[in-house]
């Protein structure tokens, strides 16, 4: 049994201890926000913040999360408000697929918590392990600068 | 633009839909009878096939076009909302299948693909939007007593004088009339939505991680496929289905791959399993032999060694105009030169998955398809079931570009849970999504131009080598058994000329006196399917480059050598001229800077970019701007469109640096993102883009947006180094991005 934290609510789980994060996260808790895009930790769609650290659900067993505190894209936004990046990937249009944006606003979310006001350079490096097959990353930089923006 | 031209660009659709029309193919699509649909919007009433409206006056206008990130679905709600007069805000969509109105009418079957979303529904959406106003409208005269031709719709409204009514209030009433059969529709300086950016309807579903896609699906009693493929021409001899079994979790392996179509049936190990992590570990434990069926020793040498030798061949002629011996040998100067371009994946970023319950009289699949049509055409032949007893859930769609035309993934859904009598999901990993992915084909080819005394091209040799999508006797597209006996088939196998082969080569719009297309089919069992662009993925690549060493070699400015080929295509000639233009062609660079230009036309879309590069120690690219330039007739959404160009750079630089996957001991080398690598943000350079304006109808965005990317890349590339890139990616050439 292993007990975890995920978007405030505990979870008692008993699965398989070296079952990656990002499973238990969709198959047992139905958390399907978090994506599965590679499962090697290279493209970023299974991002969530775990601890405080934005972590690749992928790449972390379940006994590695023992005892966490985890918040996936379903629980970034607060008192049932939309996250400021949420936010901004709206006002953007900046989704195409859909399937790299969890992920990405996940990693956004966490640049801006430790940089309000990131340089292109800065979100070239905050950003670089968040792939997009489709190819938004004009508009994802762009909403990154509107979130800025909004919570400054 | 020429007829003839014309008629070559738009005969596959065409001859495709001609050739469908039901006949061949023995389609039997359900009749109405998807109420699911209905229900799922809540209460309202429907007024059509697209159309759904609540009587809080929410409209839920039907999606037939798979979302799959280019906004065939907006595009589509919009052009219905226009006529249909709807506010916007009052708009909502769901994805519908099955029923005969949403079958797509360039392609004959419900596809999503061919850049055919926007051009083969504008009619159709338009027409029906209006029919719906009408019955709307003529509810309302019944109900004030007045004359039909005395109401107007506005902003989901019915007015007349001090009369008004919502949609929603009419709509019970409307569901009766019965509207006209051609109603006349908007000319464009009518439009009040058609030609506005207006906002993605499925924002908020996407930024919240609440949209469902295929993989998100969960149904009661589901289990999970895990599946592992055999090699492409092979089969899996043996594995040990007890150590699956020991395995937690895990209830079952067996072979699947039934011979749907016999020479696109792919055997795979499925291990089910009650989640996705215990089915990878059973399929480890499985540990599955493989029989390469006598391809184990293929690899890129004796691929590309075949190609090479096909384009010395004569092969079979595509298209071919004035004498091109005669102007070979009486030219001033011959120019020759071979390119060629490796296999290459789609990889959209949702793994291949559909879920299938099979439950005896009746069979449900969830799948983030690009092609429902041909997936109810292979669910009913394995399943034995008709149509009728069969409803596809088209989910949204991590990305698609042209992979999920292909309904693989379906048949093994529906063959597992025929197999275990329970909901199954089958789970492709990114490692088998790539290695078993049906690819761009590699092709190789060669030019031969003759040249005048003046240094201008006269004639022109192309020929082409390569296996073909739709001729190919290995793993190609569907299509190609869906179609059989079609004209369109018929004409090819005749003909010899595999479609999408020559395609934007045959169709280029310069004008020579003297010209030949030629293609030689050589055939391997790697899988290949349409990639987004299809052929002129290759082929702009290749005629791009060699016009600018035509240039080159006549001492011609690039830009003035095509102005002069394109001028009997007036359309194509202001693009081009546009981004030379804009990009400020001719005009002095600050030192280091060198420009390259590249044209095309592909789904009656001509395009051009100009890109500005420098290059540091030989090697590292540094793009300083991108000047893309188009002709895409009435623009139904111009921020969607700005999206797609955004898209087109990085598809372009994607394949330009990176794209490669090699073929070694019968297998692809490349198995995730580690080896086959996609663009990152820090790479993404700026670009503008510029729109020729006119009213022409609209054509296709989603795949003309890349194809100019890589030729004007490699032409920049030589303006700055002197090194002519005959082959792609760059990175094998030992180029990086800065
Ligand atoms: S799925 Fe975890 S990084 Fe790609
Ligand atoms: S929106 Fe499709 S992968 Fe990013």
């Amino acid at each position: 049994m292993i007990t975890l934290t995920v978007n405030g609510k505990s979870h008692t789980l008993d699965v398989d201890p070296d079952t990656p994060l990002l499973w238990v996260l969709r198959d047992h808790l139905r958390l399907t926000g978090t994506k599965y895009g590679c499962g090697i930790g290279e493209c970023g769609a299974c991002g969530v913040i775990m601890n405080g650290d934005l972590v690749n659900s992928c790449d972390i067993e379940l006994e590695n999360a023992a005892g966490a505190d985890i918040t996936t894209i379903e629980g970034l936004g607060s008192g049932g408000s939309l996250h400021p990046v949420q936010q901004a990937f709206i006002d953007e249009d900046t989704t195409q697929c859909g399937w790299c944006i969890p992920g990405q606003i996940m990693a956004i979310a966490h640049l801006l918590d430790s940089n309000p006001e990131p340089t292109d350079a800065e979100i070239d490096l905050g950003l670089k392990d968040n792939l997009c097959r489709c190819g938004a990353y004009t508009r994802i930089r762009r909403a990154i600068h509107r979130a800025a923006r909004a919570s400054a | 633009m020429s007829e003839a031209i014309k008629m070559n660009r738009r005969s596959f659709v065409k001859t495709a839909a001609v050739a469908s029309g039901g006949l061949v193919i023995g389609f039997h699509l359900p009749p109405l009878g998807n109420t699911a649909e209905a229900a799922m919007a809540g209460e309202g009433t429907e007024l059509n096939a697209w159309v759904v409206v609540a009587p809080d006056n929410t409209i839920t206008i039907r999606a037939s076009q798979t979302e799959l990130g280019q906004g065939p679905t907006m595009g589509n709600l919009m052009m219905f909302a226009e006529e249909m007069e709807c506010d916007w805000a009052d708009v909502t969509f769901e994805f519908a299948t099955g029923r005969p109105e949403y079958t797509n009418p360039l392609v004959g079957l419900q596809l999503t693909g061919g850049s055919t979303a926007t051009p083969g529904f504008w009619d159709v959406m338009r027409k029906a939007g209006a029919q719906a106003r009408h019955m709307l409208i003529q509810a309302a005269a019944k109900k004030w007593g007045v004359d039909a031709s005395q109401c107007t719709a506005r902003n989901s409204m019915v007015m007349q004088g001090s009369n008004k009514a919502t949609f929603g209030d009419l709509a019970m009433a409307a569901a009766d009339e019965t509207p006209p059969e051609d109603p006349k529709l908007k000319s464009p300086a009518e439009f009040k939505l058609i030609g506005h950016s207006v906002k993605r309807l499925d924002s908020l579903q996407k930024v919240t991680g609440t949209a469902i896609f295929g993989m998100d699906t969960f149904v009661d009693g589901m289990v999970v496929g895990v599946v592992k493929h055999a090699p492409w021409s092979g089969t899996i001899k043996s594995w040990d289905s007890a150590a699956a079994k020991a395995v937690d979790g895990v209830q079952d392996s067996f072979l699947i791959g039934q011979a749907v179509f016999p020479d696109n049936s792919s055997n795979a190990l499925v291990v089910i399993a009650d989640t996705y992590w215990q089915g990878v570990k059973g399929m480890k434990a499985a540990n599955p032999q493989m029989d390469f069926g006598g391809w184990d020793n293929l690899d890129d040498d004796q691929i590309l060694g075949a190609f090479k030798e096909g384009t010395n061949e004569a092969g079979k002629m595509g298209r071919a105009e004035g004498d091109v011996s005669a102007g070979l040998s009486s030219a001033a100067k011959v120019i020759e030169a071979e390119y060629h371009v490796p296999y290459i994946s789609h990889s959209p970023l949702e793994p291949m998955n559909t879920v299938a319950d099979y439950r005896g009289d009746f069979l449900e699949i969830w799948s983030p398809t690009q092609n429902a049509g041909a997936g109810y055409v292979v669910a009913a032949k394995i399943s034995g079931l008709p149509q009728e007893k069969i409803h596809i859930h088209m989910t949204f769609a991590g990305g698609g570009f042209g992979r999920r035309v292909e309904v693989d993934y379906i048949e093994q859904a529906v063959e597992a849970s025929m197999k275990v009598r329970k909901p199954v999901k089958i789970m492709w990993s990114r490692e088998e999504d790539t290695q078993h992915n049906l690819n761009r084909p590699s092709y190789a080819t060669k030019f031969t131009a003759g040249l005048d005394a003046d240094g201008n091209p006269t004639t022109w040799k192309q020929t082409l080598a390569g296996p073909g999508i739709w001729l190919s006797p290995y793993r190609s597209t569907r299509l190609k058994n869906l179609f059989a006996g079609s004209d369109f088939m018929k004409g090819m196998q005749e003909s010899g000329v595999d479609f999408h082969s020559v395609q934007g080569a045959k169709d280029i719009g310069y004008d020579f006196a003297n010209m030949d297309i030629a293609w030689t089919q050589k055939d391997f069992p790697v899988p290949i399917v349409f990639f987004r662009g299809v052929g002129n993925t290759q082929n702009a690549f290749f005629i791009e480059s060699f016009i600018d060493e035509i240039a080159h070699e006549s001492g011609q400015d690039p830009y003035e050598l095509r102005r002069k080929l394109l001028h009997k295509e007036p359309r194509m000639l202001a693009a081009l001229n546009l981004a030379a233009e804009k990009s400020g062609w001719g005009n002095p660079l600050p030192a280091g800077r060198h420009r390259g230009i590249a044209f095309h036309n592909s789904f009656d879309s001509p395009f051009c970019d100009v890109i500005e590069i420098s290059v540091r120690g030989g090697r590292r690219i540094k793009i300083h701007k991108i000047t893309r330039a188009i002709d895409c007739g009435i623009i139904v959404n111009p921020d969607q469109l700005d999206s797609q160009f955004q898209s087109g750079v990085v598809w372009g630089l994607t394949m330009a640096m990176y794209s490669q996957l090699q073929v070694k001991n019968g297998a692809i080398v490349q198995s995730n993102f580690n080896n086959y690598r996609l663009l990152r943000i820090g790479q993404m350079p700026k670009f503008e883009t510029h729109f020729v304006r006119n009213t022409e109808s609209p054509s296709g965005i989603g795949e003309p947006v890349f194809h100019t990317i890589a030729p004007a890349l490699t032409n920049a590339i030589f303006s700055a180094t002197g090194r002519r890139i005959r082959s792609l990616p760059l990175k094998n050439h030992g180029f990086s991005l800065a």
